[in-house]
């Protein structure tokens, strides 16, 4: 049995917007759950330490979760929050 | 009485695979702790487990982050790969977890690490620290009393 594969079918799923809504979905919920963990400090960043940014392409979906300043990625290193809502699924 | 299937302390599992694994490649008397020691040694790891997730009964999904902090990022570097390898072979080891004399084997595939590459600790960054994170497959137990 011989199997072909239509790619072109495959990046359209995947860049579909119910795949991308899914996909930013989760990322929106993996990062407000990182945005609340405690500050380590007095005076708490006014800005969130995280937010969400579009990284799809033309073949898929995707984002991506990064820390908004020096600052806060020193509070990643201190308290691994986007480690740990990585790791419990938000 | 229902029986209970309980997941074991995993910081507590990750640091036992690492001393063992470590033991085993004759490297001992490394101080492996979840938080910074005090006084600091010359060369120490920081191993700890992040909360998991569970994705059967039986099973969970957990992260282990591992730091060596040490006196050069080539010293850093080559015992964090060490380190690395030892926690990628938990899966085929098997330890006395709770001083029962049984050994088990806790972790299994799939287990996927990440790394070591090179980051800073804001508490101490004048320390070279290296760090791996592993994913891991960790196994539930049966409570018993």
């Amino acid at each position: 049995m011989k199997i072909t594969f239509n790619d072109a079918a495959f990046a359209a799923l995947r860049t579909s917007v119910a795949a991308n809504a899914l996909v930013r979905g989760k990322a929106e919920k993996i990062a407000a759950a990182a945005n609340n963990s405690p500050p380590t400090t007095d005076t708490p960043l006014e800005e969130p330490y995280y937010e969400v940014h579009e990284a799809g392409d033309e073949n898929r979906a995707r984002y991506r979760i990064a820390t908004t300043s020096r600052r806060a990625s020193r509070h990643e290193a201190k308290t691994f929050a986007l480690q740990q809502a990585l790791s419990s699924d938000g | 009485m229902a029986d209970l299937l309980v997941y074991p302390d995993m910081t507590m599992v990750a640091r036992k695979y690492l001393l063992a694994g470590l033991a085993e490649q004759g490297i001992v008397g490394v101080t492996v702790a979840s938080r910074i020691p005090s006084p600091l040694p010359e060369w120490f790891v920081r191993c700890f487990a992040l909360p998991g997730r569970e994705t059967c009964k039986r099973v969970q999904w957990c992260q282990v982050i591992v730091q060596v902090y040490g006196t050069s990022d080539e010293f850093c570097s080559q015992m964090a790969r060490i380190c690395a390898a030892v926690m990628r072979n938990a899966p085929e080891m098997e330890l006395d977890f709770f001083d029962t004399g049984e050994k088990l084997s806790l972790v299994s595939e799939p287990c996927e690490l990440t790394g070591p590459f090179s980051t800073e600790d804001p508490d101490l960054p004048d320390w070279p620290l290296f760090q791996f994170n592993l994913v891991w497959t960790v196994q539930n137990q049966l409570w018993m009393p």
